[in-house]
Protein backbone atom coordinates (compact mmCIF):
# COMPACT_ATOMS: atom_id res chain seq x y z
CA UNK A 1 0.00 0.00 0.00
CA UNK A 2 1.02 3.34 -1.02
CA UNK A 3 1.30 6.59 0.75
CA UNK A 4 -1.36 9.18 -1.13
CA UNK A 5 1.11 11.85 -2.54
CA UNK A 6 -0.19 15.22 -1.36
CA UNK A 7 -2.49 17.50 -4.01
CA UNK A 8 -4.02 13.93 -5.19
CA UNK A 9 -7.26 13.45 -6.71
CA UNK A 10 -9.46 11.14 -4.70
CA UNK A 11 -12.87 10.13 -5.16
CA UNK A 12 -15.19 7.94 -3.18
CA UNK A 13 -15.56 6.05 -6.89
CA UNK A 14 -11.88 4.76 -6.70
CA UNK A 15 -11.56 2.77 -4.06
CA UNK A 16 -7.77 2.26 -4.51
CA UNK A 17 -7.52 6.15 -3.38
CA UNK A 18 -9.56 5.56 -0.49
CA UNK A 19 -7.79 2.68 0.32
CA UNK A 20 -4.44 4.51 -0.06
CA UNK A 21 -5.89 7.62 2.34
CA UNK A 22 -6.86 5.43 4.97
CA UNK A 23 -3.37 3.87 4.88
CA UNK A 24 -2.32 7.79 4.67
CA UNK A 25 -3.91 8.65 7.55
CA UNK A 26 -2.79 5.49 9.40
CA UNK A 27 0.99 6.09 8.89
CA UNK A 28 0.44 9.95 9.63
CA UNK A 29 -0.73 8.96 12.81
CA UNK A 30 1.83 6.27 13.69
CA UNK A 31 4.54 9.00 12.70
CA UNK A 32 2.53 11.60 15.24
CA UNK A 33 3.52 9.04 17.94
CA UNK A 34 6.69 8.46 17.27
CA UNK A 35 7.28 12.11 17.76
CA UNK A 36 8.56 12.89 20.97
CA UNK A 37 6.27 15.72 23.01
CA UNK A 38 3.34 14.52 21.29
CA UNK A 39 0.46 14.53 23.34
CA UNK A 40 -2.09 11.86 22.88
CA UNK A 41 -4.97 13.32 23.55
CA UNK A 42 -8.36 14.11 21.60
CA UNK A 43 -8.41 17.43 21.45
CA UNK A 44 -4.86 17.28 19.93
CA UNK A 45 -5.30 14.83 17.99
CA UNK A 46 -8.35 16.46 16.34
CA UNK A 47 -6.52 19.38 15.94
CA UNK A 48 -3.01 17.43 14.37
CA UNK A 49 -4.98 16.00 12.07
CA UNK A 50 -7.11 18.84 10.26
CA UNK A 51 -3.45 20.47 10.33
CA UNK A 52 -2.95 17.19 8.21
CA UNK A 53 -5.59 17.66 6.27
CA UNK A 54 -5.34 20.68 4.64
CA UNK A 55 -1.41 20.94 4.40
CA UNK A 56 -1.89 17.36 2.25
CA UNK A 57 -4.52 19.74 0.11
CA UNK A 58 -6.47 16.65 -1.62
CA UNK A 59 -8.51 17.80 -4.54
CA UNK A 60 -11.93 15.91 -4.31
CA UNK A 61 -14.99 16.78 -5.78
CA UNK A 62 -16.88 19.46 -3.82
CA UNK A 63 -20.13 17.04 -2.51
CA UNK A 64 -17.53 14.17 -1.67
CA UNK A 65 -15.09 16.70 0.33
CA UNK A 66 -16.88 16.04 3.62
CA UNK A 67 -17.06 12.67 3.39
CA UNK A 68 -13.48 12.05 2.27
CA UNK A 69 -12.32 14.18 4.91
CA UNK A 70 -14.27 12.46 7.33
CA UNK A 71 -12.89 9.25 6.28
CA UNK A 72 -9.09 10.80 6.81
CA UNK A 73 -10.01 12.18 10.52
CA UNK A 74 -11.61 9.03 11.46
CA UNK A 75 -8.63 6.92 10.78
CA UNK A 76 -6.66 9.26 12.12
CA UNK A 77 -8.35 9.56 15.18
CA UNK A 78 -9.09 6.01 15.64
CA UNK A 79 -5.44 5.01 15.02
CA UNK A 80 -4.58 7.59 18.10
CA UNK A 81 -7.12 5.91 20.23
CA UNK A 82 -6.04 2.73 19.56
CA UNK A 83 -2.67 3.67 21.13
CA UNK A 84 -4.30 5.66 23.96
CA UNK A 85 -3.76 3.87 27.53
CA UNK A 86 -7.92 3.51 28.51
CA UNK A 87 -9.77 2.01 30.58
CA UNK A 88 -12.04 -1.28 29.71
CA UNK A 89 -16.13 -1.00 30.30
CA UNK A 90 -15.41 -4.43 33.17
CA UNK A 91 -13.16 -2.15 35.18
CA UNK A 92 -15.47 0.25 35.16
CA UNK A 93 -17.94 -0.14 38.24
CA UNK A 94 -20.92 1.40 36.92
CA UNK A 95 -25.27 1.11 37.56
CA UNK A 96 -26.62 -1.45 35.92
CA UNK A 97 -28.05 1.24 33.57
CA UNK A 98 -25.20 3.08 32.72
CA UNK A 99 -23.80 0.04 32.13
CA UNK A 100 -26.07 -1.11 29.27
CA UNK A 101 -25.20 2.57 27.65
CA UNK A 102 -21.39 1.79 28.05
CA UNK A 103 -22.00 -2.00 26.38
CA UNK A 104 -24.11 -0.24 23.59
CA UNK A 105 -21.53 2.40 22.68
CA UNK A 106 -18.77 -0.05 22.89
CA UNK A 107 -20.51 -2.34 20.43
CA UNK A 108 -21.13 1.21 18.11
CA UNK A 109 -17.44 1.33 18.38
CA UNK A 110 -16.90 -1.81 17.29
CA UNK A 111 -19.22 -1.57 14.59
CA UNK A 112 -17.95 -2.15 10.63
CA UNK A 113 -17.30 1.27 9.77
CA UNK A 114 -18.76 2.38 6.18
CA UNK A 115 -16.49 2.28 4.13
CA UNK A 116 -17.29 5.51 2.34
CA UNK A 117 -18.96 7.45 5.15
CA UNK A 118 -16.36 6.20 7.70
CA UNK A 119 -18.75 6.63 10.46
CA UNK A 120 -20.49 4.70 12.58
CA UNK A 121 -24.91 3.90 12.24
CA UNK A 122 -26.92 4.77 15.29
CA UNK A 123 -30.42 5.01 13.77
CA UNK A 124 -32.67 2.21 12.47
CA UNK A 125 -31.65 0.90 8.93
CA UNK A 126 -35.43 1.67 7.99
CA UNK A 127 -35.11 5.12 6.89
CA UNK A 128 -31.90 6.45 5.25
CA UNK A 129 -32.18 10.23 6.38
CA UNK A 130 -32.03 9.26 9.71
CA UNK A 131 -29.01 6.87 9.22
CA UNK A 132 -27.23 9.94 7.80
CA UNK A 133 -28.09 12.42 9.94
CA UNK A 134 -27.52 10.46 13.09
CA UNK A 135 -24.08 9.64 11.68
CA UNK A 136 -23.14 13.03 11.96
CA UNK A 137 -24.06 13.30 14.93
CA UNK A 138 -22.10 10.32 16.19
CA UNK A 139 -19.06 11.94 14.62
CA UNK A 140 -18.84 14.42 16.94
CA UNK A 141 -19.68 12.94 19.66
CA UNK A 142 -17.98 9.95 19.50
CA UNK A 143 -14.71 10.60 20.21
CA UNK A 144 -16.18 11.99 23.53
CA UNK A 145 -17.59 8.82 24.44
CA UNK A 146 -14.69 6.33 23.67
CA UNK A 147 -11.81 9.04 25.79
CA UNK A 148 -14.36 9.70 28.81
CA UNK A 149 -15.31 6.49 31.16
CA UNK A 150 -16.75 8.69 33.62
CA UNK A 151 -20.56 8.13 34.47
CA UNK A 152 -21.81 11.23 34.54
CA UNK A 153 -19.89 12.36 30.50
CA UNK A 154 -21.64 8.98 29.51
CA UNK A 155 -25.11 9.97 30.72
CA UNK A 156 -24.31 13.26 29.27
CA UNK A 157 -23.46 12.12 25.93
CA UNK A 158 -26.19 10.13 25.69
CA UNK A 159 -28.58 12.69 26.34
CA UNK A 160 -27.02 14.73 23.49
CA UNK A 161 -26.94 12.01 20.55
CA UNK A 162 -30.62 11.43 20.81
CA UNK A 163 -31.36 15.31 21.32
CA UNK A 164 -29.79 15.51 18.05
CA UNK A 165 -31.00 12.58 16.26
CA UNK A 166 -34.66 13.63 17.37
CA UNK A 167 -34.43 17.40 16.61
CA UNK A 168 -34.85 17.04 12.40
CA UNK A 169 -35.15 13.58 11.45
CA UNK A 170 -38.40 13.00 12.98
CA UNK A 171 -40.15 16.38 11.58
CA UNK A 172 -39.04 15.91 8.02
CA UNK A 173 -39.78 12.55 7.59
CA UNK A 174 -42.46 12.85 5.16
CA UNK A 175 -40.74 15.55 2.63
CA UNK A 176 -40.49 14.89 -1.10
CA UNK A 177 -37.52 13.02 -2.35
CA UNK A 178 -35.57 16.62 -3.77
CA UNK A 179 -35.88 18.15 -0.10
CA UNK A 180 -33.92 14.81 1.35
CA UNK A 181 -31.51 15.29 -1.27
CA UNK A 182 -30.59 18.64 0.11
CA UNK A 183 -30.92 17.67 3.29
CA UNK A 184 -28.47 14.12 2.81
CA UNK A 185 -26.39 16.93 1.29
CA UNK A 186 -26.60 19.26 4.57
CA UNK A 187 -25.97 16.28 6.60
CA UNK A 188 -22.63 15.79 4.77
CA UNK A 189 -21.43 19.07 4.94
CA UNK A 190 -22.36 19.93 8.54
CA UNK A 191 -19.64 17.86 10.42
CA UNK A 192 -16.67 19.72 8.46
CA UNK A 193 -18.52 23.32 9.14
CA UNK A 194 -18.89 22.30 12.70
CA UNK A 195 -15.49 20.90 13.19
CA UNK A 196 -13.73 23.89 11.32
CA UNK A 197 -15.07 26.93 11.75
CA UNK A 198 -19.33 27.60 12.91
CA UNK A 199 -18.50 31.19 12.22
CA UNK A 200 -18.44 31.22 8.99
CA UNK A 201 -20.46 32.79 6.48
CA UNK A 202 -22.29 31.68 4.01
CA UNK A 203 -22.80 33.26 0.75
CA UNK A 204 -26.59 33.53 -0.23
CA UNK A 205 -26.22 31.85 -3.54
CA UNK A 206 -24.76 28.82 -1.84
CA UNK A 207 -27.49 28.82 0.87
CA UNK A 208 -29.69 25.66 0.71
CA UNK A 209 -33.15 26.35 -0.87
CA UNK A 210 -35.19 25.90 2.64
CA UNK A 211 -37.02 28.23 4.26
CA UNK A 212 -35.03 28.52 7.86
CA UNK A 213 -31.87 27.48 6.15
CA UNK A 214 -31.43 30.87 3.70
CA UNK A 215 -31.90 34.05 3.72
CA UNK A 216 -35.15 35.90 3.79
CA UNK A 217 -35.15 39.66 2.42
CA UNK A 218 -38.45 41.04 3.79
CA UNK A 219 -39.42 44.24 3.38
CA UNK A 220 -42.38 46.67 4.72
CA UNK A 221 -43.34 49.62 2.58
CA UNK A 222 -45.92 51.89 4.78
CA UNK A 223 -47.82 53.60 2.17
CA UNK A 224 -48.85 57.49 3.29
CA UNK A 225 -52.79 57.88 4.52
CA UNK A 226 -55.41 59.14 1.83
CA UNK A 227 -55.80 62.84 1.24
CA UNK A 228 -59.04 62.60 3.44
CA UNK A 229 -57.71 62.42 6.52
CA UNK A 230 -58.33 57.96 7.22
CA UNK A 231 -55.90 56.64 9.36
CA UNK A 232 -55.96 53.52 7.53
CA UNK A 233 -52.34 53.01 5.56
CA UNK A 234 -51.41 50.64 2.92
CA UNK A 235 -48.77 48.48 3.19
CA UNK A 236 -46.96 47.02 1.33
CA UNK A 237 -44.74 43.46 1.91
CA UNK A 238 -41.83 42.31 -0.16
CA UNK A 239 -40.25 38.75 0.68
CA UNK A 240 -37.17 37.98 -1.38
CA UNK A 241 -34.68 35.00 -1.05
CA UNK A 242 -32.00 33.69 -3.00
CA UNK A 243 -32.34 35.33 -6.57
CA UNK A 244 -36.00 34.49 -7.25
CA UNK A 245 -38.70 37.45 -7.87
CA UNK A 246 -39.95 39.32 -4.80
CA UNK A 247 -43.47 37.73 -3.75
CA UNK A 248 -45.61 41.33 -3.68
CA UNK A 249 -48.26 42.06 -0.91
CA UNK A 250 -50.47 44.84 -0.31
CA UNK A 251 -52.71 45.05 2.60
CA UNK A 252 -54.96 48.25 4.43
CA UNK A 253 -53.96 48.36 7.91
CA UNK A 254 -56.14 50.48 10.44
CA UNK A 255 -53.05 52.32 11.57
CA UNK A 256 -54.31 52.52 15.25
CA UNK A 257 -51.42 50.22 16.48
CA UNK A 258 -48.98 50.25 13.42
CA UNK A 259 -46.30 47.72 14.98
CA UNK A 260 -48.73 45.42 16.12
CA UNK A 261 -50.86 45.22 12.72
CA UNK A 262 -47.77 45.03 11.03
CA UNK A 263 -46.74 41.36 12.79
CA UNK A 264 -49.81 39.56 11.96
CA UNK A 265 -49.55 40.40 8.20
CA UNK A 266 -45.78 39.72 8.16
CA UNK A 267 -46.40 35.99 9.55
CA UNK A 268 -48.99 35.35 6.92
CA UNK A 269 -47.01 36.75 4.15
CA UNK A 270 -43.62 35.13 5.23
CA UNK A 271 -45.63 31.60 5.93
CA UNK A 272 -47.24 31.93 2.83
CA UNK A 273 -43.82 32.40 1.16
CA UNK A 274 -42.41 30.10 2.81
CA UNK A 275 -45.21 27.59 1.26
CA UNK A 276 -44.72 29.09 -2.48
CA UNK A 277 -40.78 28.78 -2.12
CA UNK A 278 -40.56 25.35 -3.30
CA UNK A 279 -42.92 25.62 -6.62
CA UNK A 280 -40.42 28.46 -6.86
CA UNK A 281 -37.50 25.94 -6.25
CA UNK A 282 -38.96 23.16 -8.84
CA UNK A 283 -39.32 26.28 -11.72
CA UNK A 284 -36.10 27.17 -11.23
CA UNK A 285 -35.02 23.81 -11.63
CA UNK A 286 -36.91 23.10 -14.24
CA UNK A 287 -35.51 26.13 -16.80
CA UNK A 288 -32.28 24.87 -15.87
CA UNK A 289 -32.51 21.80 -17.23
CA UNK A 290 -34.52 22.83 -20.31
CA UNK A 291 -31.03 25.53 -20.47
CA UNK A 292 -28.77 23.13 -20.20
CA UNK A 293 -30.42 20.61 -22.75
CA UNK A 294 -30.67 23.64 -24.99
CA UNK A 295 -27.29 24.66 -24.68
CA UNK A 296 -25.63 20.79 -24.77
CA UNK A 297 -26.71 20.84 -28.45
CA UNK A 298 -24.61 23.71 -29.66
CA UNK A 299 -21.89 22.59 -27.58
CA UNK A 300 -21.24 19.17 -28.84
CA UNK A 301 -22.16 20.35 -32.62
CA UNK A 302 -19.27 23.09 -32.19
CA UNK A 303 -16.96 20.18 -30.84
CA UNK A 304 -17.77 18.59 -34.45
CA UNK A 305 -17.16 21.37 -36.50
CA UNK A 306 -13.98 21.67 -34.36
CA UNK A 307 -12.88 18.49 -34.56
CA UNK A 308 -13.99 18.65 -38.25
CA UNK A 309 -12.05 21.91 -39.03
CA UNK A 310 -8.70 19.96 -37.46
CA UNK A 311 -9.45 17.17 -39.27
CA UNK A 312 -9.70 19.15 -42.56
CA UNK A 313 -6.37 20.74 -41.28
CA UNK A 314 -4.49 17.60 -40.46
CA UNK A 315 -5.38 16.56 -43.67
CA UNK A 316 -4.09 19.54 -45.31
CA UNK A 317 -1.04 19.20 -43.48
CA UNK A 318 -0.61 15.56 -44.40
CA UNK A 319 -1.45 16.04 -48.51
CA UNK A 320 1.16 19.01 -48.21
CA UNK A 321 3.90 16.48 -46.35
CA UNK A 322 3.48 14.00 -49.04
CA UNK A 323 3.92 16.46 -51.75
CA UNK A 324 6.40 17.61 -50.75
CA UNK A 325 7.77 14.56 -50.24
CA UNK A 326 6.93 13.57 -54.03
CA UNK A 327 8.45 16.16 -55.08
CA UNK A 328 11.78 15.55 -53.43
CA UNK A 329 11.46 12.50 -54.62
CA UNK A 330 10.51 13.32 -58.33
CA UNK A 331 12.38 16.17 -59.03
CA UNK A 332 16.01 15.36 -60.62
CA UNK A 333 19.28 15.88 -58.85
CA UNK A 334 21.01 18.71 -60.23
CA UNK A 335 25.00 18.71 -59.91
CA UNK A 336 26.34 21.91 -58.53
CA UNK A 337 27.72 23.43 -61.43
CA UNK A 338 31.67 22.65 -61.89
CA UNK A 339 33.77 25.71 -61.51
CA UNK A 340 35.10 26.34 -64.95
CA UNK A 341 38.36 28.07 -65.68
CA UNK A 342 36.65 30.94 -67.67
CA UNK A 343 34.10 31.72 -64.83
CA UNK A 344 37.47 31.44 -62.00
CA UNK A 345 39.26 33.91 -64.40
CA UNK A 346 36.41 36.37 -64.47
CA UNK A 347 37.22 37.72 -60.44
CA UNK A 348 40.57 37.08 -60.53
CA UNK B 1 -29.53 62.84 -11.46
CA UNK B 2 -33.10 60.78 -12.39
CA UNK B 3 -34.36 60.35 -15.82
CA UNK B 4 -37.01 57.93 -16.88
CA UNK B 5 -38.70 57.11 -20.18
CA UNK B 6 -42.26 56.34 -19.92
CA UNK B 7 -44.54 55.23 -22.82
CA UNK B 8 -47.97 54.76 -21.44
CA UNK B 9 -50.88 52.70 -22.02
CA UNK B 10 -50.55 51.29 -25.13
CA UNK B 11 -53.53 49.64 -26.47
CA UNK B 12 -56.89 51.53 -25.90
CA UNK B 13 -58.57 48.35 -23.43
CA UNK B 14 -59.35 49.02 -19.78
CA UNK B 15 -57.77 47.16 -17.11
CA UNK B 16 -59.53 44.74 -15.77
CA UNK B 17 -57.86 42.50 -13.84
CA UNK B 18 -55.88 43.42 -10.16
CA UNK B 19 -53.32 42.53 -10.50
CA UNK B 20 -50.45 43.52 -13.47
CA UNK B 21 -47.98 41.68 -14.48
CA UNK B 22 -44.04 43.23 -14.25
CA UNK B 23 -41.52 42.41 -16.32
CA UNK B 24 -37.96 43.27 -15.30
CA UNK B 25 -34.53 41.95 -15.62
CA UNK B 26 -35.48 38.61 -17.17
CA UNK B 27 -38.29 38.08 -14.62
CA UNK B 28 -41.86 37.97 -14.54
CA UNK B 29 -44.15 38.67 -11.17
CA UNK B 30 -47.51 39.76 -10.44
CA UNK B 31 -48.26 43.36 -8.49
CA UNK B 32 -51.37 44.67 -7.63
CA UNK B 33 -52.38 46.80 -10.25
CA UNK B 34 -52.70 49.96 -8.00
CA UNK B 35 -49.30 50.19 -7.77
CA UNK B 36 -48.23 49.21 -10.78
CA UNK B 37 -50.38 52.14 -12.48
CA UNK B 38 -47.98 55.10 -11.39
CA UNK B 39 -44.18 55.41 -12.30
CA UNK B 40 -43.05 56.99 -9.30
CA UNK B 41 -45.18 54.62 -6.96
CA UNK B 42 -43.36 51.81 -8.90
CA UNK B 43 -40.03 52.95 -9.03
CA UNK B 44 -40.69 53.03 -4.87
CA UNK B 45 -42.33 49.29 -4.16
CA UNK B 46 -40.03 47.73 -6.62
CA UNK B 47 -36.94 49.82 -5.29
CA UNK B 48 -35.53 47.79 -2.22
CA UNK B 49 -35.02 44.76 -4.71
CA UNK B 50 -34.35 46.40 -8.41
CA UNK B 51 -32.09 49.69 -8.29
CA UNK B 52 -31.70 49.64 -11.69
CA UNK B 53 -35.65 50.52 -11.52
CA UNK B 54 -34.40 54.33 -10.62
CA UNK B 55 -33.28 54.77 -14.40
CA UNK B 56 -35.40 52.76 -16.78
CA UNK B 57 -37.36 52.86 -19.33
CA UNK B 58 -41.29 51.67 -17.91
CA UNK B 59 -43.58 50.85 -20.73
CA UNK B 60 -47.12 49.80 -20.21
CA UNK B 61 -49.67 47.62 -22.27
CA UNK B 62 -53.04 46.48 -21.35
CA UNK B 63 -53.10 42.54 -22.97
CA UNK B 64 -56.86 41.31 -22.48
CA UNK B 65 -57.86 43.81 -19.53
CA UNK B 66 -54.24 43.03 -18.05
CA UNK B 67 -51.45 45.52 -17.72
CA UNK B 68 -48.35 44.74 -18.61
CA UNK B 69 -45.36 46.69 -17.18
CA UNK B 70 -41.88 46.01 -19.18
CA UNK B 71 -38.91 47.84 -16.88
CA UNK B 72 -35.77 47.89 -18.98
CA UNK B 73 -32.36 48.92 -17.39
CA UNK B 74 -31.38 51.96 -19.46
CA UNK B 75 -27.18 52.28 -20.58
CA UNK B 76 -25.15 54.60 -18.57
CA UNK B 77 -22.35 56.04 -18.56
CA UNK B 78 -19.15 54.34 -17.71
CA UNK B 79 -19.50 54.77 -13.83
CA UNK B 80 -22.43 55.59 -13.17
CA UNK B 81 -24.09 54.15 -10.55
CA UNK B 82 -26.89 51.44 -10.87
Amino acid sequence: MEILSSGAFINLENQEKIEQLKFTAFELANAALDTTGFVNTEESGKNLALEFWQGLEYMCRETEEATIKNIFLNHFLDRLRSARPTQSAAEIDLPQKTEQVVSEQIHQAEKPEDEYLGVIELADEENPLEENQSEVTVNLTQPEEISTSEDSSFQEVEVRTTENISTETIKETASPASEIEEKVEDAMENPVETSEASSKLSLPEKEPYQFNKCTVTATIQLLPEGADGETVRKAVFSVRTHDFVPQYTMVELPGNNLTAEIMPELEKVLATYKSDLPLKVMEKLKKEKTTAKRNAPKQAAEAKTVSQAAAKQSEVSSSQTAESETNQTNSPVIPPPTQTGLQGSLFG
Amino acid sequence: METTNTNTVQSDSAITEKLAVIKIEGQEFPLEAVLAEDDKMLKTVLQPHFSSVENANITREVKNGQLIVSIVKRAQHKGAAG
